[in-house]
């Protein structure tokens, strides 16, 4: 049920963190509850996910109380912990010659399959950036063999099924929530997305205008955020496979031809690059029957590409992106190597949250940007590749599995006045974080407190406790929300600031700035000049009192350095130039 | 002329019966318990099989449509981030510290009718949280510095939005549809009235005054607790609130007597918007209010004739979202469309607006309005799948009229929607003079540069 695309998506108004996104959840009565949407926000470029069906929206399945029982072998590329192996469930298994990863049945209604590929937009080639999601779109939305792509609509459309496929750097999963009454109708529709789909011209154009405006018109014109988002992965990662936005280039994309992407498809998305995921009220025999249904698809694509490290390179520290606009956008970040398996996760875990929790208020920086200053709407840190997912609230990230991880730090929109002021800000705070004021014990039990609680969220759905089951098996792990929920509690203090000053290097990260004026704002970066905070005046155009100690930490905020020394250190590209 | 599909049947065909398995259901299947205390503050338990987790949302029927003084545009939205801070005996250091130390993720939003605060977490916070809630509804004391601060927050909102031209785009459809009623501007309000909240500090007082009373909330709790325990509780952390809503009066919109237009220059290149609206039934027109439920898809969703011509054969646009917009009072009911080229969006506009007389001529697709009646039941179970979902979902159908049943008593009006009732809504209410269209393109001399050429190998 639609209601209020254009009102709804907009109007909706949150005291922190997202607008509840999409026509329904928002502005909207009509409807339910807070759903999650393929493209958040009208399209997330790095979320890359692309529905067909009913609606757009992406949705979990019911919430069961079982816990994932995950992979027995091990397919992923690194070793797993020595520690885990034990721990880990059955569930895993090949039926004639398919790689399954079933969690136990629950008794919901609902029923979530993923067909998870190993291959995604890392793999574009040379040229063709955007090629993976956009040959994964044509088989998801433009038909399969036997239902043209009005028909697959018009199949799928009664019983509220979306697929949607969903490109990540390293995977490429294809999956459908289906009520159980539905499950019938939609197990062939599926196999045939993936394993006859209809690559026809007219849809192949359609779906290639679609990537190519959205790169063009929405991410380079209408969305700052995500703009500044997917411009810093690609200067975090320049000469490395994560190197170019998931969405693609649009010289690329006027480019690729048909064939390209049916190659592309037939070098990813094969039987060896395959684990079917299966979770909620779903009847015994369903293995089995997608197993002989999916037996038609090749056997053998191309090698799988090993993701090499990410190694710092530093220069250009600031890249800023030259476009007229009312407030900046601004992003942070670095890649590291920090993983789940990681030993340091539970204590880094606990830094970020303090540091910056997403969508909640008792990160320092939200404290200290925009509830001491009304800088802006929020402020977030990350410790693993982070893409919004439509209204839940929490960091969860599913389907979304990587060899290379980054840190990165998110601020929302500031004034243009401020917002070298609301950077420096930031970066100051994580100094202090490094030196003068490092995570209190009670901060620190605080914040243990809070996820101890917040985590139960990240695998209610069945939906979502697939996702984690899928992430662990392509990590070669086991279990690991359970590990990090059990390791929290023995976190201490101590070993939160050890792992924090391990990890954070301040002078490594790069930062993107989205907004008008940067020929301007590359001088006072280079020469560190005052940058002073600027409060909101009233309409007599009184400045608000502040405590004088809050005035202090102004000033001492405007004397850090931004770290810039070089001309080369900073650099300017306009609008036009992005992704193109 | 837009082809006729085979399927086209006449209004008397009979639509195939829904399927059996969800029809008899309620579409919101769940045992609830209703308490109403004596202050008017209504209760809402729903036992959910979710082991350890608790969804805590407290529904208050105010949003923007209450913002009838000049000027003051915004402040039910405003007002729910105030309510974050604080009260003399939890103030906001506290309020924070305490849902954080208990791991809750708490929230908040506001639309046209409503706002909602919600949290969602452990089982075991209850107690706390029935405390914390209570003590904020009843006591919220913030200073006008505070004020001022979140004032900054609001502007901030607002930023994060401004880049996206669909903003602008709502902001006009609002006001030009709507010439008295509140719904004539967003719930971010007008950007003049956002730059002007550090001034209100005043008005805010008396907008909690007004509003945030126990007849005007209702609190919802669903997951897994104990419902005895949790009254009692409530019944004591929320006895004390006193005051009777004082709303202030809503203009009533005056009939629509001709069709209006609007444009939006954009000042960067963008994909041109064409927004088609008419003013449509508030949520107490139920029969109304069911029939826009199902007219939406059947015009503008992904299986009309319109889209699959618009979108996937000629593909002059790129996307088409409908709305249905089911509002408290009468709201606006119709489409957006992204248009690839603003030189179609004559034809687009055409295409749209000649589906609309096709349907009021009588010709009705008796098999798609079954369609549409199983996607929705569907569309609903599939969301009601987990606490939080279903105490979310639970408010905001109740904000709409103020009765707990509403969504059941609108579901079953969805089910009983004829194709000619869509025949005769189309009459009555998508008529050119009820109508208001806004097109956005790009202003003259930041126009793009042509996108959407072929590529090798592209069908020509």
């Amino acid at each position: 049920m639609k209601a209020l695309a254009l009102l709804g998506a907009l109007l909706a108004a949150c005291s922190h963190g997202e607008a509840r996104p999409g026509p329904i959840t928002a502005a909207a009565p009509t409807g339910a509850g807070p759903a999650e949407k393929a493209n958040p926000d009208g399209g997330s470029p790095g979320d890359s996910a692309t529905a067909t069906g009913a609606s757009a929206k992406e949705r979990t399945a019911s919430g069961g109380a079982q816990e994932p029982r995950v992979a027995g072998d091990e397919i992923g590329r690194g070793s797993p912990p020595a520690s885990t192996s034990q721990e880990r469930g059955p569930g895993k298994e090949k039926i004639k010659g398919v790689e399954f990863l079933a969690l136990p049945p629950s008794d919901k209604p609902l029923v979530t399959i993923a067909l998870r590929f190993k291959g995604g937009a890392a793999d574009d080639p040379a040229g063709n950036a955007g090629a993976t999601l956009l040959a994964a779109r044509i088989m998801s939305e433009g038909g399969t063999k036997s239902l043209d792509a009005k028909q697959l609509q018009q199949a799928l459309f009664p019983i509220a099924t979306d697929i949607v496929a969903r490109v990540d750097k390293e995977e490429t999963t294809f999956f459908a929530i289906v009520h159980k009454d539905n499950l019938d109708k939609l197990v062939p529709i599926l196999v045939d997305v993936v394993g006859n789909p209809r690559w026809e011209a007219r849809e192949f154009v359609r779906l290639r205008d679609a990537q190519v405006l959205d790169v063009s018109r929405r991410l380079r014109q209408g969305d700052d955020e995500n703009l500044g988002k997917e411009a810093l992965g690609e200067l975090m990662y320049r000469d490395h496979p994560y190197g170019r936005t998931s969405v693609g280039h649009v010289s690329d994309l006027h480019s690729i031809t048909l064939e390209d992407l049916q190659q592309q498809a037939e070098d990813l998305f094969t039987l060896d690059r395959l684990t079917v995921g299966i979770s909620g009220g779903y009847p015994k025999d369903l293995p089995d029957r997608l197993a002989t249904a999916l037996d038609a698809l090749p056997n053998r694509g191309a090698a799988v590409a090993q993701i090499p490290p990410a190694r710092p390179n530093p220069h250009p520290r600031f890249r800023l992106v030259e476009k007229p606009a009312e407030a900046t956008a601004i992003s942070c970040g670095m890649p590291w190597a920090l993983s789940h398996k990681d030993p340091d996760w539970p204590a880094i875990s606990v830094a970020r949250s303090a540091i910056g929790e997403h969508r909640q208020f008792n990160g320092r920086l939200m404290q200290r940007l925009r509830e001491q200053r009304g800088l802006n709407y929020g402020d977030y840190a990350y410790i693993e590749h982070f893409q919004q997912q439509g209204g839940d609230a929490s960091t969860a990230q599913n389907f979304r599995a990587r060899h290379q991880q980054d840190f990165t730090i998110w601020l929302r929109p500031v004034q243009n006045e401020n917002r070298l002021f609301a950077l420096r800000a930031a970066l100051y705070e994580i100094q202090r974080s490094l030196r003068e004021e490092p995570f209190s014990p009670e901060e620190v039990e605080q914040t243990k407190g809070f996820l101890d609680g917040y985590l139960l969220l990240y695998d209610q759905t069945d939906a979502r406790k697939l996702g984690y089951a899928l992430d662990d098996d392509f990590l070669g792990m086991g279990k690991f929300l359970e590990q990090w929920r059990a390791s929290l509690r023995s976190v201490t203090a101590d070993q939160v600031n050890a792992a924090w000053r391990k990890w954070m290097k301040p002078e490594e990260l790069q930062c993107v700035l989205v907004g008008p004026g940067m020929e301007e704002a590359k001088k006072t970066i280079l020469a560190d000049a005052g940058t002073p905070m600027h409060y909101q005046k009233d309409a007599q155009g009184n400045v608000p009192q502040k405590p004088a100690a809050l005035l202090e930490t102004d000033r001492a905020v405007d004397r850090t350095s931004f770290g810039a020394k070089d001309p080369q250190d900073v650099e300017i590209l306009p609008i036009d130039k992005m992704f193109e | 002329m837009l082809a006729v599909p085979l399927a086209l049947v006449l209004v008397a065909a009979p639509a195939k019966p829904p399927p059996q398995t969800l029809a008899a259901a309620k579409a919101f299947p769940f045992k609830t318990e209703t308490h109403a205390l004596p202050n008017g503050l209504r209760v809402v338990f729903i036992p959910y099989d979710s082991p350890g987790l608790v969804a805590y949302w407290t529904l208050m029927r105010v949003g923007s449509r209450n913002e009838p003084e000049k000027g003051r545009s915004g402040y039910a939205h405003f007002f729910e981030h105030m309510m974050f801070r604080g009260t003399k005996q939890h103030p906001s250091d506290d309020y924070n510290a305490t849902v954080t130390r208990l791991g809750l993720n708490t929230n908040a939003y506001t639309s046209l009718d409503m706002t909602v605060y919600h949290l969602y977490g452990p089982a075991k916070a209850l107690p706390t949280i029935i405390e914390y809630e209570a003590d904020r509804f009843q006591n919220l004391a913030y200073d006008e510095a505070q004020f001022k601060t979140e004032a900054g927050a609001i502007l901030g909102e607002y930023a994060k939005s401004a880049s996206n031209p669909e903003l602008k785009l709502a902001e006009v459809l609002q006001d030009t549809a709507f010439e008295k009623h509140t719904y004539k501007h967003t719930t971010l309000g007008f950007l003049r009235d956002i730059q002007a909240m550090p001034s209100g500090f005043d008005y805010s007082r008396e907008f909690f005054r007004r509003y945030y009373t126990p007849d005007d909330a209702t609190v919802v709790v669903c997951g897994d607790f104990d419902a005895k325990d949790a009254l009692e509780r409530i019944q004591k952390a929320y006895g004390g609130w006193r005051g009777r809503a004082d709303p202030a009066p809503i203009p009533k919109e005056p009939r629509q007597a001709k069709s209006r237009r609007a444009t939006v220059a954009w000042k960067s290149p963008t994909i041109p918007r064409l927004a088609i609206y008419w003013h449509g039934y508030g949520a107490q027109s139920l029969k109304d209010a069911a029939t826009q439920i199902v007219l939406a898809p059947y015009l503008f969703g992904k299986t009309s004739p319109l889209y699959q011509q618009l979108v996937l054969t000629k593909q002059l646009v790129d996307t088409m979202e409908g709305d249905d917009g089911v509002q408290r009072d009468p709201s606006l009911f119709g489409v957006l469309l992204r248009v690839k080229d603003e030189r179609n969006l004559k034809a687009t506009e055409h295409a749209v607006v000649s589906d609309v007389s096709n349907l009021a001529r009588g010709r009705v697709d008796a098999s798609r309005v079954s369609a549409i009646k199983s996607n929705v039941r569907y569309e609903n179970i599939k969301q009601l799948d987990k606490p939080d979902a279903i105490a979310d979902t639970l408010a905001r159908y109740t904000a709409l009229t103020g009765e707990l049943d509403y969504v059941n008593a609108l579901y079953r009006e969805v089910d009983a929607v004829r194709p000619e009732d869509l025949v005769s809504f189309t009459k009555k209410a998508l008529l050119d003079a009820n109508r208001t269209t806004i097109t956005l393109t790009t202003a003259a001399g930041n126009k793009p540069r042509p996108v959407a050429r072929s590529g090798k190998g592209g069908a020509k």
